[in-house]
């Protein structure tokens, strides 16, 4: 009789144990998956907004080259636009694996296809639609958006 | 051993630089290159040109500033031995050096030519 009380007791602990081991397990997983989705819906979010800014910033470029005049004031407040993107770009390396020599070459290619050519108060003409300039712009914008759509995917697909 | 003196672009010269000549407006690239940049060389001095406080500068002002130099005859050697740079956005120190380079490939080509 003593035997199979111990048998018994011994039993209900290893029961208990394992439960124990599966509720807290269970646990744990449940959420690390709840991180994981959290994360990388906070860090979708944060580009998407990068993107939606990075966007308008390009049709206000675009826009500063398709008009009659000169426009100093929507050209500064473009170059301001694309450093504080810059910023913006850069805290996602918390979250991302971001070569910022990447984004800096990025980031300076947007600047530069908006403000080396057309862009100064004596030089400057109206474009017409297609002109190479706004085509450069475009591309500058894409590969912005590419490499940051590249990091996300890269992190958690 | 010279000092190296300290150009920030925001105190010395202004917050805003913009356009390449007078034309564009009070604080082009050809005036922060005439003022700041081209004694700097003549004196045979070396600077560290500053970026923090600036509210950005355009890329025709960055060429204008640094690629003009190679165009007033100085070698990329001397531009990039008698500046180095600080800037809180690394992007436009990529950026003035691209055109430091471009400047040098194309005053080569005409020298070959």
């Amino acid at each position: 009789m003593p035997t199979s009380c111990v048998e018994t007791a011994s039993s209900i602990d290893l029961g208990n144990i394992i439960t124990w081991v599966v509720v807290v397990g269970g646990w744990v997983f449940t959420n690390k998956a709840n991180h994981y989705f959290e994360t990388r819906k906070e860090i979708n979010q944060t580009i998407s907004t990068i993107n939606k800014e990075l966007l308008e910033i390009c049709k206000k470029g675009k826009k500063f080259h398709l008009m009659k005049s000169h426009n100093s004031e929507l050209l500064d407040e473009i170059i301001t636009s694309i450093d504080r993107e810059d910023v913006k770009i850069k805290l996602l390396k918390r979250s991302l694996v971001l070569d910022t020599h990447v984004v800096d070459i990025r980031i300076y290619e947007f600047r530069r296809s908006i403000s080396l050519n057309n862009a100064d108060k004596s030089s400057f003409k109206k474009l017409t639609p297609g002109d190479e300039i706004l085509k450069d712009i475009d591309s500058a914008h894409n590969k912005l958006s590419e490499y940051l759509q590249e990091c996300y995917y890269k992190k958690f697909f | 051993m010279t000092e190296k003196t300290i150009i920030n672009i925001a105190k010395d010269f202004s917050r805003h630089p913009a356009g390449r000549d007078k034309d564009d407006g009070p604080f082009p690239g050809e005036k922060f290159r005439e003022k700041h940049l081209v004694p700097i060389l003549q004196e045979g001095k070396t600077a560290l040109i500053e970026f923090d406080g600036i509210r950005g500068a355009g890329s025709s002002f960055l060429e204008e500033a640094f690629g003009g130099l190679i165009r007033k005859g100085y070698t990329q050697q001397q531009v990039l031995s008698a500046f180095t740079f600080h800037s809180p956005r690394e992007s436009y120190i990529i950026e003035l050096k691209e055109y430091i380079n471009d400047a040098a490939k194309a005053a080569e080509k005409v020298t070959a030519s």
